[in-house]
């Protein structure tokens, strides 16, 4: 095995050992059925990524201070918000939607990875 | 090429670095972040091919010491995510201190993932850059 390919292993048994441990033991994601959500009324209903406490805590509280005139009650995301960044975009890609961030990350990996071994192959054949 | 665009390369060529180097650290506060501070940095590699042709690539960038950087990057990356889940319980947990909005030692673990990005992007791009450098011979 190559160091490359090891380097691979390393990096996608990674991503597969962050996805398992935020949704293991948090079944009601999968089993709870649709129709439990449309009997109650919005306000009472679990958010059932609430479960998951929070991913990453991202929504600037100064930013949602700035935009509504009041103090957040920062009642979402397991009850904290704010990593205090003034680019709301970066927080949110990082911090929400940081498994988006880290298959994007995946994949470049991955596309770079095929790319050499192609070009290197190809190089091989013309030799020979 | 002519001597022209070698010499503006040269010239070029610290100011986008130094550019790009902003943009990744800077990544939390200003527009812009890992992903596009990383290509900035490494779109020296692509004019650097362009102008100074193949052969020259080849000579100057190690696809291996590449392939170390963009790996370094990735695992940074991933590290620090699998630590999140280690401090705090939660997969890309913030464990670092927030600080105050504006100073570049803020947003916790948001500026530390900014910087790993980047160096995985220019890492790669750089790579692919490279490798097609490879496939070409000679001068444009």
């Amino acid at each position: 095995m190559s160091f490359r390919q090891f380097l691979s292993l390393v990096i996608v048994g990674f991503l597969f050992f962050g996805i398992f441990s935020a949704v293991k033991g948090h079944d009601e994601l999968f089993t709870t059925p649709l129709a439990d959500y449309k009997e109650t009324s919005p306000n009472k209903t679990k958010d059932p990524l609430l479960s998951m406490g929070n991913i990453g805590k991202s929504i600037t509280e100064s930013e949602i201070l700035q935009q509504t005139g009041q103090k957040p009650s920062c009642n979402f995301a397991g009850g904290e918000c704010g990593v205090n960044a003034a680019n709301v975009v970066t927080s949110i890609v990082f911090g929400y939607r940081g498994y988006d961030t880290l298959g994007e990350a995946t994949i470049l990996f991955v596309a770079i990875s095929g790319l050499v071994y192609m070009i290197k192959s190809l190089k091989e054949g013309d030799q020979k | 090429m002519t001597m022209v665009p070698k010499t503006i390369v040269r010239f070029i060529s610290p100011i986008a670095m130094t550019f790009g180097a902003y943009v990744v650290l800077h990544g939390h506060l200003s527009p812009g972040g890992g992903f596009q501070g990383g290509v900035i940095v490494a779109s020296i590699a692509a004019l650097f091919f362009l102008v100074f042709g193949a052969d020259a690539t080849i000579k100057r960038f190690n696809v291996e010491q590449y392939t170390l950087i963009e790996a370094l990057g990735g695992i940074g990356f991933a590290g620090l995510a699998v630590l999140g889940l280690w401090k705090t319980g939660f997969f890309m947990g913030d464990f670092l201190g927030v600080g105050t909005t504006g100073k570049i030692l803020s947003a916790g673990v948001v500026a530390v993932m900014n910087f790993f990005v980047g160096v995985k992007v220019f890492g790669g791009i750089v790579e692919v850059i490279t490798s097609m450098a490879e496939t070409k011979e000679g001068d444009f």
